[in-house]
């Protein structure tokens, strides 16, 4: 009996035991942990390196990133052919503190931090080659200038943070407060200033595409910063510096929201940074501004958000709701307004309002400027080797439920921009936009560079020679005939033209929503009046009748939307956060 | 091996405790009322045996001659014999069965008397024979790692046995819980053939979730088992009760208890049933005609002011809607008709046997339960099965061995096998495609026979092909368990001292085969050509491993118990240690420690105390966050053991006060969530977090980055948690009361930083930040009594809880009624509806406020109108408040019965009250199924539609006008579509006949019943005011709550 007993307690604390024991580990031993990014076994710093890579993920992308639609529906360009799109709120004025838009607060700060992690760590990598460091740390230094540059476009002054990396317990994270507008753009021009020697060099002007716009170049290190990117980016922030919302600003108690006085040496600063590009002589207009949408590496690209080979999907998004390639029915979801079309002069470079431009309101598209048809689908134009149809009950507008897979046009208009020459086609060629990753989109290309400087310029000194030979050069590539523009306008005039050029050259492009606010012309351009549409009716004997249509009445608060708010949850955490003015 | 053991702490620590108990020296013996109970048996006139359904001879009962006041007990054999004389009624009374009074005739039928038992547990709590373990058990019921005598209980324990559980017809036994038990709210939001927990929402005195369901002690995969292997389902609802279950010991556990073998001669019972199951409602889709003036309707509203459309459906239209004569190209199909059958059917087959032999004691059980959906499907069209479908069965043997004079091995195997099938496009898509296709979506059948269709609705749309031409989807799950349980008393070392071991075995897999394929429909042209939309694929042939998962448990325990003149202690040392493993994700497994104790002492069983705790551990936390103490104390007061009751309310036959505090706690970490890891290019495959570089062709270089912040300080939630409670029996326990009081205060919960900026530049980890607060009580009171052989029954209880968001970490607000700390914990928040705007003017008067995302521009009358709540003229964010109520969530279930020569019966009345919804509003919340027109349109719309505003029914519209598509101003979350969701249900009738034994008896059977019972039978909701066509409960376009009417037969032997 007592050996029984004995027996049974020994299994007892068998059981004990046993389950004590660890068959698997204790914590998944598998896990990457801080000290494998930061190598100090490997000389080639593998994880190092690709920490930068993600820095890279988060640049701003282009085309449908905003509720599936681009940003320059929210500025007057075009609207979302579907009403039930949420950009249609913002059309309406529908975004404060609460409701933000194209807030890109969050994602700035996250490159930030990432960035600074890299630069208070990257030396602990027994690098083998000095100058890959040097590089990685200085394009990091780049991206990180770009993202503060990409907050004060919106906000003004936000808070700098050196190369603080915050833990979430830090009592000091809820107490920043925003630098002013004057030090970030000091901080953002003395970063790339700063960095501008240490960036990898530049690719030759040659290697990048023959400039005849069917080869790619060859540059393999394309997408990476360089010291003309970080060149270009300050040229940005000095233009961005003084244009009229900042300098001087309307509200000058208030630091974060521009300079208190104005100053045109700061039109000089930004005309002089553009002019250092523009004598480089490492880019140049391509020819054909088709090649912009099927290429990554030409001549004209200076900063890209590089991304995932060509796909045919960006036709199937924007084209004609009638067309369908590849068993792939069109979407046809951004309408371009008539006053982006109207802003589009004659082929001889005269606005449509001019009496003397030939233009004829019966055949409205004819003789136009070339850029045009690149830009826009209107009725009668050619795709996919038939004609665009966009009058009533036409295959493109057809008004009932044959609908595959979009919906049809608000306006009368569909978007061509951003597609190739597929008029005589029967498919889609690849262009640049990826429906699944990222997108290749240019954010500086070189025609940025040109128009910036003869804006600086103008402003700065009048419109001189070199302010002409910029906007001509333009005018010439688009193709007007004459190019040049009329001798002797006034600044005010040039300011005009220069303002118009940028219209059309980017449409699309994500400048006009910035654009307009920072020239201040907001409430004049976009917030008065209503977007116009055309109904074109198709007339028993084949003419065609066009009639104004209204599509939408933006709404536009000049005391407050100048400059996005910064998101309410962001204030209420951190009281030292003051908003921006009126929201 | 033996150094290993020896030097382990945790080992020491319980040896220490071990000799702890052994100094004081107590002397052996088992706590025990040591009420005897004579057998009188006297050698007269009036004699028989008593026996129970099984026709197994009962002991111990009390039968008295009324008429002559002799009352003797019934002999081992079940035997009696008692003076008195043909003629005289004698009384039969035994706590397990209904009292039988019968006058004793002298032929067979007196002879052969056979006790019913009863429906609701033994009345009769008083006067136990130590020695009859039966009686022991009647008057015990389970807690954590033992049974404790009901009379010196302290924790907060509310249990149902199998005859509650057996009347419910339905796949998953849990559908018989709602409204029995106070404390424990529980429901289904959908129905159907489904494998465990198919739409089961529950929680036990709170909202928190997180509570676990046991089976014999074990946390397992599976919880669908069968009612008749289950002896009882307890709820452990305070801090004693749950204790010593350490980091799962915050929210309340549901413990099953499964059938052991201890009655003697084997107990057959076999029983076969069939039910009729049919939706207790279904959603009433508009026919064709009405559907396209509502259409019609719908989009004129949308125009612009003064604008008047061509209406997308002729007059013409709708006369061939009406009229049906082009049932083509104007077809009225009710696809709920079309696709469901009336009814489906449920059969469950049962055999168990239960009893004993020398020195082992079995129950087997085997059960077999088949289940059929609702689809409409045609078995000549495929040779394979298309319809929802379950066939679950299920095999119990629960062994008892002594294997010495002084060891019992306790061996329970189990094996369940559930095959679940759905058509190819899966159970929930036809549902949602039901409710979301109009009646003129399309024909079914085109004039050619092929499936009808249109590319609006795209591949697979056409309904009817849906469940007949989509394949079909297989699923199969097997379930194995292996418990073994080892009891050595060791008396011979210290007299009342006993060791237990244990082990348990669970293994589940999950196996799936997608045998689904698209089929063509075709969309018949004006010049009566077709167009295919979609293609036929071939069959799929897809096998994929569902969960495969292992759960290992063991336990060993040291337990002493100990009487010595009115001292009663019993003490309990033990470690247990649940390890879970997930197989398909290949993490490390998920190991749940206990170093538990319980010390119980009581004087006299007037005064009684008990300590809990556990010291214990969870191994996904941080080691330094990975063991922590708990504890809880109750203190009690038997006062009907007082002499001043005893002698003056011998009416009181219980009278209790008794008082539980406690700390406890639950792990909710995540696995290793302490440890900061980053991504690396192997491991990053998504091209968002990579990035190009050169010419095109260049690969995607692949990045590494932080993953989420690790928060290394994550340590368990805590709970201090009051119960204070009161029993009470009157008249020998004819009526029993037991109310509750619970005050419970989680700390430590782990949620999200409120107070937090983005300049962080990363997401926040969580904390162990928020408190919360959830108080109430739980009533339950039932009279049990007869009328000569009429006995009946009346239970209800009620539950109320009551909470509070405590701190929550909440941001700054700008208003005050933005704020939720205060509020009740998942309250509805929201802008605050002041009706709809009636005319233009008044959307267009200045001084009304309206969304910044829906100029006045794009609102019509007949939208909702918000309330500015802070005044600043727009409505936005900063308008929204509570708008959901914050009156406490009340459940309660009554349940009635009788029983009355050989008929029985009960019934089951549950309900909630202070249940809202938001119904409608946006799409994620209920939106399409209550907005109608939704999802561009192309949605489907209700009679409850009916009800939306026009000019002409302003005044009494229950909606807001028709849109198509989306409303951002209709479609905010507001108090316009709060819905009062109270509901009371007849959840559960029974009625049953047995045959008199006398009769079953000359074919060899002890007993035949035949019953009928019914689930969900009516419901009553405010609801239905609003919206007549779906359930209270189950409140989405899913598979329908059903209601089901059951036939069975059970015979034991």
């Amino acid at each position: 009996m007592k050996k029984l007993v004995i027996n049974l307690l020994l299994a007892f604390f068998l059981v004990l035991s046993i389950s004590c024991k660890k068959v698997l580990e204790d914590h998944p031993l598998n896990v990457t942990k801080e000290s494998d990014i930061w190598d100090q076994n490997d000389a080639t710093g593998t994880n190092a390196q690709a920490w930068v890579i993600k820095i890279y993920s988060q640049l701003p992308n282009g085309f449908i990133r905003l509720n599936g639609m681009e940003l320059d529906c929210a500025a007057g360009d075009g609207v979302p052919s579907n009403r039930g799109n949420a950009v249609w709120n913002v059309i309406n004025g529908g975004y404060n503190s609460v409701n933000t838009f194209d807030d890109n607060w969050t994602n700035s700060y996250s490159i930030i931090r990432r960035a600074n992690i890299f630069l208070n760590n990257y030396k602990r990598v027994p690098w083998s080659d000095p100058t890959l460091p040097k590089w990685l740390a200085a394009e990091v230094r780049t991206l990180r200038a770009y993202s503060y540059y990409e907050m004060i476009r919106r906000y003004g002054g936000v808070p700098l943070l050196g190369e603080k990396v915050y833990t979430p317990d830090d009592p000091a994270l809820l107490q920043l407060k925003r630098s002013s507008f004057a030090d970030c753009v000091d901080y953002i021009v003395s970063e790339l200033d700063a960095v501008k020697d240490q960036l990898r060099p530049d690719a030759s002007l040659a290697s990048r595409g023959n400039g005849n716009g069917v080869a790619e170049g060859t540059d393999n290190d394309a997408g990476r910063m360089r010291p003309t990117i970080a060149m270009a980016i300050k040229a940005k922030v000095l233009l961005l510096a003084a244009s009229p919302l900042f300098n001087p600003s309307v509200t000058p108690s208030l630091d974060f929201t521009g300079y208190p006085s104005f100053d045109a040496n700061r039109w000089k600063a930004a005309a002089d940074a553009m002019k250092a590009i523009m004598n480089l002589n490492m880019f140049a207009l391509e020819p054909n501004r088709y090649i912009l949408n099927t290429t990554h590496v030409n001549k004209e690209f200076v900063f890209m958000r590089y991304a995932a080979s060509y796909q045919t999907a960006w036709g199937n998004q924007v084209s004609p709701v009638g067309y369908t390639v590849g068993n792939v029915a069109s979407g046809g979801i951004v309408s371009p307004t008539q006053e982006l079309v109207d802003a589009f002069p004659m082929a001889n470079g005269k606005a449509i309002s001019d009496p003397s431009s030939g233009y004829n309101a019966a055949n409205p598209y004819a003789n136009r400027d070339p850029r045009l048809s690149q830009t826009v689908f209107y009725n009668g134009a050619t795709w996919l080797r038939r004609s665009v149809q966009t009058y009533e009950g036409g295959l493109d507008k057809p008004n009932n439920s044959n609908i595959a897979g979009g919906v049809q046009t608000q306006t009368g208009y569909y978007q061509k921009k951003f597609l190739a020459q597929d008029d005589n086609n029967t498919a889609f060629t690849p262009t640049m936009y990826h429906p699944s990753g990222l997108s290749t989109f240019c954010l500086i290309r070189y025609a940025d560079i040109l128009l910036n400087y003869a804006e600086a310029q103008n402003e700065f000194a009048g419109p001189d020679a070199s302010v002409y030979a910029a906007v001509n050069a333009i005018r010439q590539r688009a193709g007007l005939n004459p190019f040049a523009a009329p001798a002797g306008l006034s600044k005010e005039q040039m300011r005009d033209l220069i303002r118009n050029e940028c219209r059309l050259e980017f449409a699309f492009e994500e400048r006009r929503f910035y654009d307009i606010r920072r020239w201040k012309i907001a409430k004049e351009v976009y917030g008065t009046g209503s977007l116009h549409g055309v109904n074109i009716v198709r007339n028993a004997d084949g003419s065609l009748t066009y009639t104004p249509i209204t599509v939408a009445t933006p709404f536009f608060n000049a005391n407050n939307m100048y400059l996005l708010p910064i998101a309410n949850t962001e204030i209420l955490a951190n009281p030292n956060i003051v908003q921006n003015p009126n929201y | 091996m033996i150094k290993d053991y020896i030097l382990d702490k945790k080992s020491l620590a319980l040896g220490f405790v071990f000799l702890f108990l052994n100094a004081y020296g107590f002397a052996a013996g088992r706590i025990s009322q040591n009420h005897n109970v004579t057998e009188k048996v006297f050698l007269d006139s009036l004699k028989g045996t008593v026996v129970d359904n099984n026709g197994k001879p009962l002991k111990n009962v009390k039968i008295s001659n009324t008429s002559s006041g002799v009352t003797i007990f019934s002999s081992i054999n079940g035997y009696f014999a008692l003076p008195g004389k043909i003629g005289d009624k004698l009384k039969f009374e035994h706590p397990d069965f209904y009292i039988l009074e019968k006058i004793y005739t002298g032929d067979k039928r007196s002879l052969w008397v056979q006790l019913a038992g009863r429906y609701l547990p033994s009345k009769d709590i008083v006067g136990i024979d130590a020695n009859d373990s039966l009686a022991v058990d009647r008057a015990s019921v389970e807690v954590l790692h033992a049974r404790q005598l009901k009379e010196n209980l302290l924790q907060s324990v509310a249990s149902v046995n199998t005859n509650q559980l057996t009347t419910t017809p339905a796949s998953q036994f849990l559908q018989a819980l709602p409204g029995r038990i106070a404390g424990l709210n529980i429901g289904f939001t959908s129905g159907g053939p489904g494998l465990d927990g198919n739409g089961l929402n529950y929680n036990v005195r709170s909202a928190l979730g997180n509570n676990i369901i046991l089976i014999d002690g074990v946390q397992r995969p599976y919880i669908s088992i069968d009612p008749d292997q289950i002896e009882s389902v307890s709820v452990y609802k305070d801090a004693l009760a749950t204790v010593m279950f350490g980091m799962r010991s915050s929210n309340g556990i549901i413990a099953i208890t499964t059938k052991k073998g201890d009655k003697g001669a084997p107990r057959i019972s076999f029983s076969a049933q069939g039910g009729i199951e049919r939706p207790i409602v279904l959603p009433k889709s508009l026919d064709a005609a009405t559907y396209a003036m509502l259409y019609n309707e719908a989009k004129q509203n949308d125009a612009p002011a003064g604008v008047t459309l061509t209406p997308s459906y002729s007059a013409a239209d709708i006369a061939l809607y009406q009229n049906q004569t082009d049932p083509f190209r104007h077809p009225n199909v009710d696809w709920y008709n079309t696709v469901l059958r009336k009814q489906s059917y449920i059969n469950r087959y049962n055999f168990n046997v239960q009893g004993s032999g020398k020195g082992f004691r079995y129950f087997v059980d085997l059960d077999n339960l088949r289940e059929t959906g609702l689809f409409n499907t045609n078995d000549s069209l495929n040779s394979y099965n298309t319809n929802a479908q379950l066939d679950r069965y299920i095999v119990r043997s629960n062994l008892g061995v002594d294997l010495t004079k002084t060891t019992v091995m306790q061996l329970n195997l189990f094996g369940r096998i559930a095959k679940n099938n759905q058509p190819g496009g899966t159970t929930a898509t036809v549902f949602s495609s039901l409710a979301a296709t109009p009646n003129n979506a399309y024909p079914i059948f085109n004039p050619n026979g092929t499936l009808g269709g249109t590319s609006t609705y795209g591949q697979n749309a056409n309904l009817y092909g849906q469940i007949l031409q989509r394949g079909y989807q297989f699923q199969d799950a097997r379930d194995v368990s292996v418990d073994l349980q080892l009891t050595q008393r060791l008396d011979a070392f210290l007299p009342g001292l006993y060791a237990k071991i244990q082990g348990s075995y669970n293994n589940s897999t999950l196996y799936k085969t997608d045998r689904s394929k698209n089929f063509a429909s075709f969309q018949l042209n004006p010049n009566n050509s077709y167009t295919a939309v979609g293609t036929i694929t071939e069959q799929g042939t897809v096998g994929t491993p569902g969960v495969r998962s292992r759960v290992i448990y063991t336990e060993a325990d040291l337990g002493y118990e100990h009487s010595f003149e009115k001292h009663n202690l019993s003490a309990l040392v033990l470690r247990n240690e649940q390890s879970t493993m997930q197989f398909d994700t290949g993490t490390l497994p998920e190991i749940y420690t206990d170093y538990a104790a319980r010390f119980q002492y009581n004087y006299d069983q007037k005064y009684l105390f008990e300590a809990a705790g556990s010291y214990a551990g969870y191994n996904w936390f941080a080691p330094a966050n990975r063991w922590a103490p708990y504890w809880a104390l109750g203190m009690g007061w038997n006062i009907h053991h007082e002499e001043f009751i005893k002698r003056n309310l011998k009416w009181v036959s219980n009278f209790k006060i008794r008082g539980t505090y406690g700390l406890t706690g639950q792990a909710n970490a995540g696995y290793y969530t302490y440890i900061q890891t980053y991504w690396t290019p192997a491991t990053n495959t998504n091209n968002g977090d990579g990035y190009y570089f050169g010419n095109t062709g260049v690969g995607v270089t692949r990045s590494t980055g932080e993953n989420s912040l690790a928060n290394p300080d994550l340590a368990a939630e805590k709970a201090k948690k009051t119960n204070i409670a009161l029993d009470l029996g009157f008249w020998n326990n004819k009526l029993t009361l037991t109310a509750e009081y619970f005050n419970n205060r989680f700390y430590d919960l782990v949620g999200a930083v409120g107070s937090r900026t983005n300049i962080l530049g990363a997401a926040y980890p969580n904390k162990n930040l928020y408190i919360y607060n959830y108080k109430g009580s739980d009533i339950s009171l039932t009279y049990q009594d007869n009328i000569s052989n009429f006995n009946f029954f009346v239970s209800g209880n009620l539950s109320l809880v009551q909470s509070k968001v405590i701190y929550m970490d909440e941001i700054a607000r700008n208003y005050d009624y933005q704020r939720q700390t205060g509020k009740p914990v998942g309250i509805l928040y929201g802008y605050t509806a002041m009706g709809l705007f009636q005319s233009l003017a008044e959307i267009n008067d200045p001084a009304t406020a309206v969304l910044a995302a829906t100029p006045k521009s794009s609102l019509r009358p007949g939208d909702i109108r918000y309330m500015d709540r802070n005044g600043d003229g727009i409505i936005n964010e900063l308008d929204k408040g509570p708008i959901g109520s914050e009156k406490p969530t009340v459940y309660y279930g009554a349940t009635i019965g009788f029983n009355f020569k050989g008929f029985d019966f009960s019934a089951l009345l549950q309900g909630v009250m202070n249940r809202q919804t938001a119904l409608g509003g946006p799409t994620a919340q209920y939106g399409d199924f209550y907005n109608g027109f939704g999802n561009g349109g192309t949605a489907n719309a209700f009679e409850f539609n009916l009800g939306r505003w026009t000019p002409a029914t302003a005044a009494t519209a229950s909606q807001p006008r028709l849109w198509l598509g989306a409303n951002a101003n209709n479609q905010e979350v507001s108090s316009y579509w709060l819905q009062n969701t109270s509901f009371v249900r007849l959840k559960n009738v029974e009625i049953g006949y047995t045959i008199p034994a006398y009769l079953t008896k000359k074919i060899g059977v002890a007993s035949i019943r035949l019953f009928s019972n019914g689930l969900n039978l009516f419901t009553w909701s405010p609801l239905s005011k609003f919206r007549k066509d779906v359930d209270p409960e189950s409140l989405n376009p899913t598979y329908p709550m059903l209601k089901v009417f059951n036939f069975g037969i059970n015979a034991k032997f």
